[in-house]
């Protein structure tokens, strides 16, 4: 028996319209999306730049208001929740982001920005916060002294540490990641994918995994699923999707993926240059 | 079947003057082009792969950058020119597609006034012809609908066309050498592999060689033939790029190449983390730049710096099939084992 879902998406939508009045131009971001998210799974949203992906991520959270479809969370659904309740599952559901030079207040200490997180959602007395910033900061790596750190004193990897910190700190059960790599070089982005890894076989988290990068969507998702111009085309475990791709779509994503190996992008060029008899 | 040397930089050193003192973001880098040859330039971001580009190319403001060292092109020094020749050595002799060039269209004029007068800028020629030769141009590096392009501004145009338009402008004056500061990082996977094989149809066309910045090692598998890896302003390692693949030899090099989550790699495996982070040039380290990250730093290693030295490896090198030399910069690259990268298993296989 398959376990109950943590968070269900279905039929989900959301069009922008033209700028002007009366401009007829609707743009479906997100075209009735549906999937699931398991406890302790990672799900992967891939797709190239504008086709839906991170409007899907706001969309489960309202941070952008869908226009329709279901998103049920432990079997209550976000949509219809009133906004003040929503406030409160929002401990349960937080989000990092891509960018870890803006989304942390460069004026603000990294303890204070994490005691900050911690306010919005409880009232616990300071110390009991302290310690559970302190604690936190241990959980992804940091030495105590970082508490008094300004994020500008910090590399990219670490800031986006502190991200994660900041979203843990609340403790959630599902973190939506939007790009959380995307801005660091490869030998921190590193870092942060074995620590997302490490807090989910801990605490059984689970993620929702939104990247353009194939690669890495591999590298850390259970499951994926392929987004192309608002709409998922395929969706699958991520062995399969991989080993063998359904759609076109995902076919030429795949094929678009630089070689690991110089040996096998010549083999690939080869390949595609000698007919097929 | 070497070809002959286009381009020979020699122990080029770029220094800023800042705030907080001088830095040298370029210190001592040596690297050779040969005529057809594409040669990769990888390293994280800062570690001066785009001042390197921007010094071959004399673009910095010398009026707080100075340059030492040679960098000659066809035996010429680029270095030692007036700016007038130098202005001509540009676009004529070698051309760039520098690292924020998607946004350097200028977005007030049409894509038809921007391609003519890259091309007359170089050549002396009427505008019937600038304008025949720009639509071949854009013919050339695959634009659709060239004539209807050309009455076009930049933003009507999709990342990889804006792009195609960018080689076509720097192939204007048929140069002998294309630098590609990220040419396809902004761009999505797809348009990024479009891209990558439309410069490498020009190469083949032509006998143009190419320096190509990427910190992606998948576009370096891709592309070139040999590839200088840097960290905070030096070269730290040299090889074809076969064998850089097969048998990377500076603990840099190695920790870069693990850390990669591969498409075809083991997921169940954690990545390699590279301890740390790369110091800031106010304060180099005396010793091997890299000691305070490395594996396997030794007292030495941290007392003085490492030479960049020509090295041959016999036993790998003939596995890979590769004669050519290369160079490390590392005192202790002979006494590491060589297990300690990932890839090298599965390439050695
Ligand atoms: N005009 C300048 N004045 C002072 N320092 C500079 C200047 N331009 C670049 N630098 C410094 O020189 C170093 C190398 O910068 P460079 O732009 O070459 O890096 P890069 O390897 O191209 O990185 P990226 O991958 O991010 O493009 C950096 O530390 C940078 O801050
Ligand atoms: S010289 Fe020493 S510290 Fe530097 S890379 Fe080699 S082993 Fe590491
Ligand atoms: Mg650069």
């Amino acid at each position: 028996m398959t376990p109950q879902p943590l968070l269900e998406v279905r039929n989900l939508s959301k069009s922008f319209h033209g700028r002007r009045s009366g401009d007829a131009k609707v743009m479906k971001a997100v075209d009735d999306v549906s999937f699931d998210i398991l406890p302790g799974e990672t799900f992967g949203l891939v797709g190239e730049s504008g086709c839906g992906k991170s409007t899907t991520g706001r969309a489960l959270l309202r941070l952008i208001e869908p226009d329709s479809g279901s998103v049920s969370f432990q079997g209550q659904d976000l949509l219809k929740m009133p906004r003040k309740q929503l406030h409160s599952t929002r401990r349960q559901i937080q989000m990092v982001f891509q960018d870890p030079y803006s989304s942390l207040n460069p004026h603000r200490r990294v303890g204070v920005i994490l005691d900050e997180a911690l306010k919005i959602q409880y009232r616990l007395p300071r110390k009991q916060r302290t310690e559970r910033v302190h604690r936190i900061l241990d959980r992804v790596g940091f030495a105590e002294d970082y508490y008094y750190r300004f994020p500008h004193e910090m590399s990219g990897g670490q800031r986006q540490r502190i991200g994660v910190a900041r979203a843990l700190i609340v403790g959630p059960q599902l973190i939506i990641c939007d790009e959380p790599v995307s801005a660091l070089d490869v030998s921190i982005q590193s870092q942060v994918l074995n620590m997302l890894h490490d807090l989910q076989v801990e605490l059984g988290l689970s993620y929702l995994f939104i990247s353009h990068d194939l690669s890495v969507v591999r590298h850390i998702s259970h499951r994926i699923a392929v987004m192309q111009k608002g709409r998922i085309v395929e969706q699958g475990p991520t062995d399969e999707i991989f080993s063998n791709p359904q759609h076109p779509y995902t076919r030429q994503l795949l094929d678009a993926i630089p070689a690991s190996h110089p040996r096998l992008a010549r083999e690939r060029r080869t390949a595609l240059t000698t007919p097929v008899s | 079947m070497t070809n002959p040397a286009l381009l020979t930089v020699t122990d080029l050193k770029t220094s800023f003057l800042t705030e907080r003192g001088p830095v040298t973001a370029v210190d001592g880098v040596p690297f050779t082009v040969r005529r057809g040859e594409t040669l990769g330039i990888v390293g994280e971001s800062g570690c001066g792969k785009s001042v390197t580009a921007d010094s071959i190319m004399r673009l910095l403001d010398e009026k707080d950058a100075s340059y030492s060292g040679s960098v000659e092109l066809n035996g010429r020094d680029l270095l030692s020119l007036p700016e007038t020749e130098m202005r001509r050595a540009r676009g004529s002799e070698l051309a760039m597609i520098a690292q924020d060039s998607m946004s350097s269209l200028n977005p007030v004029f049409t894509i038809g006034n921007q391609v003519i007068e890259a091309i007359t800028v170089h050549q002396k020629m009427s505008q019937k012809d600038a304008y025949r030769l720009a639509i071949s141009l854009l013919e050339r590096t695959g634009v659709p609908e060239p004539e209807h392009r050309m009455t076009q501004y930049p933003h009507e145009l999709s990342g990889g066309l804006r792009q195609r338009i960018l080689i076509a402008m720097a192939l204007s004056g048929n140069p002998k050498l294309l630098i590609a500061d990220e040419p396809t990082t902004a761009l999505d996977v797809t348009t990024q592999a479009q891209i990558l094989t439309l410069i490498r149809a020009l190469q083949s066309s032509s006998d143009m060689a190419s320096v190509l910045i990427t910190h992606d090692l998948g576009v370096v598998a891709e592309m070139c033939d040999r590839v200088i890896v840097m960290y905070l302003g030096q070269v730290v390692e040299e090889a074809d790029v076969d064998a850089l693949f097969d048998s990377p030899q500076h603990p840099y090099t190695r920790g870069l190449l693990a850390s990669i989550p591969e498409i075809d790699g083991d997921r169940s495996q954690p990545l390699n983390v590279i301890a740390g982070r790369v110091p800031t040039l106010h304060d180099v380290p005396t010793g091997c730049r890299f000691a305070e990250r490395c594996d396997f730093a030794t007292d030495k290693c941290r007392d003085s710096a490492p030479p960049l030295e020509d090295v041959t490896l016999e036993t790998v090198d003939m596995l890979a099939g590769d004669a050519t030399p290369r160079k490390v910069r590392c005192w202790n690259w002979r006494h590491i084992p060589m297990n300690t990268s990932a890839t090298t298993a599965k390439a050695i296989r």
